[in-house]
């Protein structure tokens, strides 16, 4: 009758279940399943009241263990509910950058050439009145804007890199109108001679309103500057904030005095109503049209912004960065399932006597399932709970060290923290039914005991040879793993097909144990899985992405960890050997080494979860390593051996300007200046003129003129050139000086053939390319010439074609120098004479470069993100120290009596607690070696298929891979300590007196 | 009866013969309100090279005896001697050390540690006691085989009958050649044929060392095998030389 029960009980709610999965949103889809679980287990118990009254009293009647319990269990919701939360603060980031930068617009539109290009107003009149009749269209409202420096004269201070925008009172009024910084609305454009500038703005140049502030809006050889005083400090939201955040707005008549361009305008900005705003796509459609209608087409106008694309964008950024976080995160989680396992066999042990009884007298193993599951149900609401909000505390925690350590270009993440109700409640469904299926799987194995052994307390013995089960999971095993492999190939997924291989690797242990036996069956099993991970050893020809990651991490310490545990004799003779040791000791080193070897269980649990996240630590370190040292050497190549580099908009005779004039800039502080043309054409390459072009290709890039100081005081060597004409590299330098129609690309066009490891560094929009190609470049100003490549240079971060400088002026129509390689006196802050440099050319619009602050920066940043996500990780550590600490008082409660008959037969006290200590801390050495030596293999795969290729050399950070090792060990240690005191105080009278 | 020499019996070579002495020997354990008298007042002597009884009821004081007098529970009062040394005046790590190198346990439920093989069990009281570990090796294989077990030397315990494992445990028991040997219940978890293996194992080894064996049992036919029987009722010697049909007449009278 019971058992008719729970089967309509269970067909019941697998039926509701399935409906809710079917019918509902996802939201309430999520909420049905955790609720329907819940009342299943719960009708279940009003069916078995007295092992729900047994359950409950479980859990009560000893408060230590069970706090024990729900700290063990709440780890993974912990983490699971931290990512969700930190995914929600990036979401409401993007959401909140993006609606600023759009203000009320949906869309940006602009000609050619970077909205540099430029319309009369009258000329757009009648496309402007076309996209307003469009459905769904609110408004469409030209602007003017340019580039701009931007100097207070009260303060001094100024900035080359802000943007100045031109309104009329209905662009203004169309796009949503200003908010001061008192919350007031202002739906008008400033006056004449007046100026609103942002808070953001304000804030970096000391602005307060009243001040005068002068604008300079350089184009080409123009220089022209106008003083307007503040009228307003607007917020940085909504129109304040469109299209950048450090802008100042004038009215439209001064903007076009400015840009000297009457009636000029050069942007629209297209609003949609509420309705078009969720779906754009089909007006976004409509507006295309319009644009590209017959008689619009030689305003060549195009949509530059649109909200909805950069916000979907913006999403999928962050969600990279999300699964990275979930990706580590998941090392914890599985450490945090291992835990579960722990603690449930540890109470599962705990009471083998009294479940042995209770089914001596007539309980069914269902019932002691049922038991437990009710237990677990009890737990897992409770810690589900406790570790959603203990996640949303350690996402903030995080959010705000995220905050601290990344530059985000003066970003405050902290400012954006939030989370969704829906993010918590797909926290704690995952926390539940991650605690409930772990307890469940327990729960069968703990149900299945003998009763005799049971109540008698002693171990299970171990599975036989022959042992049926073993090989049909293994042949079970094979088969799964031979799918997995096969779906992977036919997705061509590398995670899939190398993981599902590795589990029939691994299946060989199962199988082969029955004809060889445990030790050969399983080292072969874990030898053949460590080796399709190793560098070198390519089986499938797929891409894979961070996955691969975590599932290299788990098989690799996997199959390294069955190894040793199947060799565990000579380890332990080994270590008995090396180790020389006094007196009695040498019994205590023998039993706190075989114990853990020989019970292979439990303790490869505990291994594994060391092993893996000081795997991952140790991958990272060496990543943040490599790239500590690779990024400033890097960096460094691209400066030349020049402390700053500068651009500005206008021409400017840096030198001469140091030198005759007194401003901001010390004559004296500066040794060095090599000024250069640079410029921004359009440059196409074709098949039949670069045979090693799958397809044309038009792109714009940095067109950079070449002058004698470039090459005879800068530091860019050459990769390769046509040594047969230019014996020498100072040779191609002169020939690109001197005849126009040459070109020197940047490293970033290299061929491949010159890749040292056969990995493709082509990353410029020049790959494909080779000596001796031709390439055609055409300016803003015109002309189009056809230039051949003669050389490559070996750096490939200061991106150019160097070419000849009066090819590079004609391009831009400027006349002189706005490129600067600098280098300071010695003894000069570089990072303030860059300031100051900006200060004095900010009419230019100089922005500048420090090459050595922004190398520091690149590694602090590097490394900061690093020690985050080691910090993440380090939670996983943390459980498994503590798991280790549950092992030991699981292992010193199981071993009373034969901890009374050591101390018979002679151990002392110490000796006890030094053979229980040195027990969990061989487990915590063998997973941190085990750990380390595969996260040092990894470090070696991710230098050779990346790193090697940049130039950046091999190296293994001692430092902080033995530093987190000994503080790993130092921890454990301190956490299994008490539990060894208290095992050297167990009585021998007592515990054998009663056997 | 062990038969001496007539020198001796004659007291014209006195030589101190006891190996254990305790005097007034009483020991209480009290839980909460209760207090329950184990032992009221022990006097007894052993003799080097005697394999004694304690034999008594259920509850008698015989656990708790043996417990005191190896030094694994301490007295409530009273004094125990082993060869001489006073052991109630040792403090914990000085009893443990002296078990190490004197004494000798087999424990009803042998209390190997499972996850050492027979000859690995064997070889622990040396490997505390500070031998080198081949020398200790290869005194366990000897005992080992003295046991009659080479075969099964390096099997772990789980895969050894009960039999095979108390052999073992007599191997430890002998590895440091203690001069006492402590038996708890040596038989109580064996088969009849496999006791009485067992039993003369420990008789042939008492008589080829020389080693005292103390041994707590019920089963009166162990006790038949020995030199002699201390008999104990409710925390007192009742008989110092008892016969085992005392012993059993009691257990009738008991019901």
């Amino acid at each position: 009758m019971a058992r008719l029960r729970t089967a309509v009980l269970a067909a019941a709610y697998v039926i509701a279940l399935l409906a809710a999965l079917v019918l509902l949103p996802a939201m309430l889809a999520l909420t049905a399943v955790l609720a329907l679980t819940i009342l299943f287990i719960l009708a279940d118990a009003m069916g078995n009241r007295i092992l729900f009254k047994m359950a409950v009293r479980n859990v009560v009647r000893r408060p230590g263990t069970t706090a024990l319990v729900l700290a063990g269990l709440m780890v993974g919701t912990a983490i699971i509910s931290a990512t969700l939360v930190v995914g929600d603060t990036f979401d409401s980031m993007i959401v909140g950058e993006v609606t600023d930068a759009y203000g009320e617009a949906d869309l940006f539109i602009s000609g050619p050439g970077d909205g540099i290009g430029m319309y009369n107003v009258s000329d757009v009149a009648s496309i402007t009145e076309q996209l307003r009749g469009i459905d769904h269209v609110e408004s469409a409202e030209w602007f003017l804007s340019a580039p701009a420096g931007i100097r207070n004269q009260r303060s001094e201070l100024s900035l080359p890199t802000a943007s100045v925008y031109g309104m009329t009172n209905g662009t203004v009024a169309g796009l949503g109108g200003f908010r001061s910084q008192a919350g007031e609305a202002i739906a008008t454009a400033p006056s004449p001679g007046h100026v609103y500038v942002t808070e953001d703005l304000a804030s970096l140049l000391d602005i307060a309103a009243g001040d005068t502030i002068s604008l300079s809006a350089a184009l080409g050889n123009e220089n022209a500057v106008m003083d307007s005083v503040v009228e307003a400090i607007v917020t940085d939201h909504a129109l304040g904030g469109m299209l950048g955040g450090r802008n100042a707005y004038i009215d439209m008549g001064s903007a076009q005095q400015l840009v000297g361009l009457e009636d000029g305008v050069n942007g629209l900005a297209v609003a949609f109503d509420d309705a078009a705003r969720a779906k754009p796509n089909s007006t976004r459609d409509a507006v295309t049209a319009v644009l590209g209608a017959p008689e619009n087409l030689p305003l060549a106008l195009e949509i530059t912004g649109d909200r909805a694309l950069d916000m979907e964008e913006g999403r999928e950024s962050v969600s990279m960065f999300i699964s990275m976080f979930f990706v580590f995160g998941s090392f914890s989680i599985i450490a945090g399932v291992v835990l579960i396992v722990n603690i449930f066999t540890m109470l599962g042990e705990e009471r083998k006597s009294e479940m042995g009884m209770a089914r001596a007298v007539g309980m069914q193993r269902r019932h002691l399932r049922k038991l437990f599951i009710y237990e677990g149900l009890i737990y897992a609401l409770a810690t589900s709970a406790i570790g959603s909000a203990v996640g949303l505390m350690l996402a903030y925690g995080l959010i705000t060290a995220v905050s601290m350590v990344l530059d985000m270009g003066g970003l405050n993440i902290a400012e954006y923290f939030s989370f969704t109700m829906e993010s918590l409640l797909i926290a704690y469904l995952a926390g539940f039914l991650l605690t409930m299926v772990s307890i469940y799987g327990v729960t069968r194995r703990i149900s299945n005991m003998n009763i005799v052994r049971a109540i008698r307390n002693i171990p299970e013995p171990l599975r036989s040879r022959g042992d049926k089960q073993t090989f049909r999971i293994g042949l079970l095993a094979l088969a799964g793993g031979a799918l997995l492999m096969l779906a992977g190939m036919s997705s061509e997924s590398l995670g899939m097909a190398l993981g599902g291989l590795s589990v029939m690797t691994m299946s060989l242990g199962l199988i082969g144990r029955r004809f060889v036996g445990d030790r050969i069956a399983w080292t072969v099993a874990g030898l053949a899985t460590l080796l399709l991970w190793m560098p070198g050893v390519e089986i499938f020809p797929y891409e894979g992405n961070i996955e691969m990651f975590v599932l290299s991490g788990v098989f690799m310490v996997t199959s390294l960890l069955t190894v040793v545990m199947f060799n565990s004799d000579p380890i332990v003779s080994a270590i008995t050997r090396l180790l020389r040791v006094r007196g009695g000791y040498k019994a205590v080193l023998k039993t706190a080494a075989t114990y853990p070897l020989r019970a292979k269980g439990r303790t490869a649990m505990s291994m594994f979860i060391f092993g893996l996240v000081i795997f991952t630590i140790t991958t990272l370190s060496m990543m943040s390593g490599m790239l500590g040292v690779g990024i400033p050497k890097m960096i460094e190549e691209t400066s030349g051996g020049y402390d700053i580099i500068a651009f500005s908009w206008a021409p400017v005779d840096m030198w001469n300007e140091i030198n005759a004039t007194e401003g901001f800039v010390d004559p004296a502080s500066i040794k060095d200046i090599v000024q250069l043309t640079m410029g921004g054409p359009t440059f196409a390459v074709h098949p039949s003129t670069a045979p090693g072009m799958e397809e044309p290709r038009e792109f714009g890039y940095n067109a950079i003129g070449v002058t004698p100081p470039l090459y005879e005081r800068g530091h860019y060597p050459l990769a390769d050139w046509n040594r047969t004409l230019y014996p020498t590299e100072e040779d191609v330098w002169r020939a690109v000086q001197n005849d126009p129609s040459l070109v020197i690309l940047d490293g970033s066009a290299l061929p491949d053939d010159l890749s040292s490891t056969g990995v493709s560094i082509n990353v410029g929009p020049f790959s494909g390319i080779a000596l001796g190609d031709q390439v055609n470049v055409s300016g803003r100003m015109g002309g189009n010439h056809t230039l051949t490549v003669i050389g490559f240079m070996e750096q490939s971060s200061f991106s150019g074609a160097f070419m000849n400088q009066g090819l590079v002026e004609s391009f831009t129509g400027m006349n002189g120098t706005n490129l600067f390689m600098i280098k300071l006196a010695d003894g000069m802050d570089c990072e303030k004479q860059a300031v100051l440099l900006e200060n004095q050319f900010w009419a230019q619009r100089l922005s500048t470069i420090p090459i050595s602050a922004m190398a520091q920066d690149a590694v602090a940043q590097i490394n900061g993100m690093f020690d985050l996500v080691k910090a993440f990780l380090a939670m996983g550590l943390i459980i498994g120290i503590t798991g280790l600490g549950i092992v030991t008082i699981r292992s010193i409660h199981e071993r009373r009596v034969e901890i009374g008959m050591m101390r018979a037969i002679g151990y002392t006290k110490r000796m006890i607690v030094a053979n229980f200590a040195l027990e969990s801390s061989f487990v915590a050495v063998l997973g941190i070696l085990i750990g380390t030596f595969l996260g040092i293999v990894t470090g070696y795969l991710l230098w050779d298929s990346g790193f090697s290729a940049m130039d950046i050399g091999f190296m293994i950070p001692w430092g902080p891979i033995l530093a987190v090792g000994v503080a790993s060990f130092a921890a454990t240690l301190l956490t299994v300590l008490p539990a060894a005191r208290g095992a050297s105080k167990v009585s021998p009278a007592e515990v054998l007196r009663f056997e | 009866m062990r038969s001496l020499h007539p020198l001796f019996r004659h007291g014209l070579i006195v030589i101190n013969m006891t190996i254990i002495r305790c005097e007034n020997l009483t020991k209480t354990y009290r839980t909460g309100t209760i207090t329950v008298d184990a032992l009221r007042g022990i006097d007894l002597t052993i003799d080097k090279g005697e394999m004694v009884a304690i034999m008594g009821p259920s509850g008698c004081g015989k656990t708790t005896l043996l417990n005191c007098l190896s030094g694994i529970d301490d007295a409530t009062s009273g004094k125990i001697y082993i060869e001489d040394g006073e052991l109630t005046a040792m403090n914990d790590s000085e009893k443990t050390n002296f078990r190490a190198a004197r004494m000798g346990f087999i424990f009803q439920f042998y209390n190997l540690l499972p996850v050492l093989t027979a000859v690995e069990n064997a070889e622990l009281p040396l490997l505390i006691a500070g031998s080198p570990s081949d020398e200790a090796r290869k005194r366990a294989l000897s005992l080992i085989d003295a046991v009659g077990l080479s075969h099964r030397a390096s099997q772990r315990p789980a895969s050894l009958s009960g039999g095979e494992r108390q052999r073992v445990t007599i191997a430890r028991a002998l590895a440091n050649t203690p001069a006492i040997v402590w038996a708890d219940e040596p038989t109580g978890d064996l088969d009849k044929k496999t006791s009485d293996e067992i039993v003369a194992l420990m008789r042939l080894l008492n008589r080829e060392n020389g080693q005292t064996f103390v041994i707590v049992t019920h089963d009166p036919e162990v006790g038949a095998k020995c030199d002699r029987i201390i008999h104990m009722r409710d925390g007192n010697i009742v008989n110092l030389n008892g016969k085992v049909s005392d012993v059993s007449a009691e257990i009738r009278q008991l019901g």
